[in-house]
């Protein structure tokens, strides 16, 4: 940089020729190679990038999901997003968290103008609970409800004690290995908070969480949120373990807020002190004299009265009324018989993976600002029993 | 090892400090350390005191890994206080960070024109953003003292009450001690705890001040009550290499 020449390091005096075979030829001992993974299917889209299932080849018994960084700005270098996505997941290790085992790259060659790809590898999880949830042949039986919910608060606990918000919560980011354990994944759009830096609100974006599980507060622009973002999605979420589609599916903010009265009754003073402040609570056309209904349309759905007694909890208008993770895991619905009871035995039934990506559609073909959905590519691969379904 | 710390030596020192340095006559083998550019240059972006910090721990952790003489070091300084605003959350434009630190190794130059020198520079930078992040695996995260520090003074303000506390600004002078600490890579190799305690014991010592009972502690150190596992002999190695720093920083 003193003598206007890039770092020492393949130096100046090397022509174009030679600088690209010491790349291509340079032995990178930090950082991986991609080609330790065999790719076998492309199986989602991720909030930056895709992902494969990949196998190890030193290990062919060992599966991974390779998510690829997407790199569209290199002017700006490695982007803040994915670094903030890596830097949260070696700070987050918990079961019920999907594992970061470590991020490699391509070689650097002619084909790819000598810039490296990078992959983030995690541990291969067998299905997504939104895939699970569209197969009419899965049939989760209460105590298995129990357990999926149960795993999934842990997690929101282990995060948000970690001082980590999710912001994606949604079936499709939620895996379940074949063991039955639930991981969280796609933190994507994560982000650390602190409840309140001296005194000043945060000024977090409120573009974020797909549309179908945003809560109201973020509709309505707040931008100093916490934790209460992520139980609306767990709300979301739990209702749909029932009623096997998501719950409010709204195709703008607007109808979304609409959808959203309709379920929890009107958005007003009255019901939700202090929303008169936020910044598009006059913008937004919210129905009044809606009536809540969240126990009455659900019903016939949640049968078990704890199980509609803690979705009342968490589907709460106001964010400083939901329930946090603590105060659901605490509830009668996860301490009265049945009991949560392993998913294991229930999933060695279907021994095809299950991804939403995979799945026959289940929903309106809304296409999410966010997560759109891209064509899965043409192949099949057989391994260890499971057999990914790909069109 | 010294037994006492040389209070009235490091006061002469630290007065002497605000020489402008011309970086390109300094000799990262001879002992300069790239994060005083670093702490300029930062000053200069406005950057946060723990984004700071965080580019030099990078810096220090990326020449640990590698032969000093194969990479500009102010390059790398440049990349790594880019790559610490992206960690931190406090992002800082590289448009500013060319520009600052062209004009901070070319004192007094005009900013770079939109050109291949600029495009240049610009590509470096990311490029050696990615090389760093490869060499230290992707692992940026990073447990500062900064953190520690301030929950043991906020311990001692109530210690040493606040008259004295508002009288005497031991602080700021720990915190001063804890940036110094950042330009020698020696900053790696204790536990944050260790090294903000050392922080403000050479504070306590510069401004000779007593903690209130402490004679019923039996021998015991002020600050057992924040860490167990500190030893006597460490203890003094890092105040000792805190005002090493000093002597160092002759030109």
């Amino acid at each position: 940089m003193q003598n206007n020449h890039h770092s020492g390091h393949p130096n100046s005096a090397m022509n174009m020729r030679e600088k690209e075979k010491y790349i291509e030829n340079f032995n990178f001992p930090f950082c991986e190679e991609s080609s330790k993974y065999q790719k076998l299917a492309k199986i989602g889209q991720g909030t930056f990038g895709e992902v494969f299932k990949a196998r190890d080849i030193s290990n062919p018994k060992k599966f991974v999901a390779m998510k690829k960084v997407l790199m569209d700005n290199e002017k700006e270098g490695f982007p803040i997003t994915a670094l903030r996505e890596i830097r949260i997941l070696q700070l987050l290790k918990h079961d019920n968290v999907v594992n970061l085992i470590e991020i490699c790259r391509t070689k650097a060659s002619a084909a790819n103008r000598y810039r490296s790809t990078f992959y983030l590898v995690f541990d291969f999880c067998e299905h997504d609970l939104a895939g699970l949830l569209s197969n009419v042949n899965v049939k989760f039986s209460l105590g298995e409800i129990k357990k999926v919910l149960q795993q999934l608060l842990n997690g929101l606990y282990y995060i948000h004690y970690n001082k980590i918000l999710h912001r994606d919560m949604k079936a499709a980011n939620v895996l379940i290995t074949k063991n039955g354990v639930l991981k969280l994944a796609d933190f994507g759009l994560a982000r650390a908070f602190s409840n309140n830096k001296n005194g000043m609100p945060n000024r977090f974006t409120n573009r974020v969480v797909t549309l179908w599980y945003r809560p109201p507060e973020l509709l309505l622009g707040e931008r100093n949120y916490g934790p209460p973002v992520d139980l609306w999605g767990a709300g979301c979420i739990m209702a749909e373990m029932w009623t096997r589609s998501p719950i409010m599916q709204g195709n703008s903010e607007q109808q979304q807020l609409t959808l959203i009265s309709q379920l929890c009754g009107s958005i007003n003073p009255q019901s939700w002190p202090g929303v008169e402040n936020l910044e598009l609570y006059k913008k937004m056309e919210l129905p009044q004299e809606q009536k809540r209904k969240v126990k009455e349309r659900l019903k016939p759905y949640l049968k078990d009265p704890y199980a509609i007694d803690l979705l009342d909890k968490l589907l709460v208008l106001d964010p400083s009324k939901r329930a946090d993770a603590d105060t659901a895991l605490n509830h009668d619905f996860f301490w009265t018989d049945p009991m949560p009871c392993e998913l294991g035995k229930m999933l060695a039934n279907h021994t095809q993976s299950m991804f939403e990506l995979l799945a026959p559609a289940r929903r309106a073909t809304q296409i999410n600002r966010h997560h759109s959905m891209s064509r899965p590519t043409t192949s099949a691969v057989q391994d260890s029993g499971y057999q990914d379904r790909v069109f | 090892m010294k037994d006492v710390i040389d209070v009235m030596e490091l006061q002469r020192e630290k007065s002497r400090r605000s020489t402008i340095v011309d970086y390109r006559q300094l000799d990262f083998m001879q002992g300069f350390s790239p994060a005083l550019f670093i702490f300029e240059c930062g000053k200069k972006l406005n950057a946060q005191p723990l984004t700071v910090a965080a580019a030099a721990v990078i810096m220090h952790r990326f020449f640990k890994e590698v032969d000093h003489s194969s990479y500009d070091q102010y390059l790398i300084a440049s990349s790594a206080l880019y790559l610490a605003g992206k960690v931190k959350d406090d992002p800082l434009k590289i448009r500013d960070i060319i520009n600052v630190a062209h004009n901070t190794l070319h004192r007094g130059s005009n900013p770079l024109e939109i050109g291949d020198e600029y495009w240049n520079m610009r590509d470096a930078i990311v490029q050696a953003e990615l090389l760093i992040m490869r060499v230290l695996k992707f692992e940026v995260n990073i447990v500062h003292p900064h953190k520690f520090m301030l929950h043991y003074l906020k311990s001692l303000e109530g210690w040493l009450g606040k008259d004295s506390w508002e009288k005497i600004p031991v602080a700021k002078l720990a915190a001063s001690f804890l940036q110094d600490f950042h330009l020698d890579s020696a900053v790696l190799d204790y536990l944050p705890q260790h090294i903000a305690v050392a922080c403000i014991s050479l504070s306590l010592q510069c401004y000779g001040v007593q903690l209130p009972l402490m004679e019923d502690l039996d021998d015991e150190a002020w600050y057992a009550v924040f860490v167990k596992d500190l030893q006597k002999e460490q203890h003094w190695e890092i105040m000792e290499k805190i005002m090493e720093i000093f002597n160092k920083e002759e030109h």
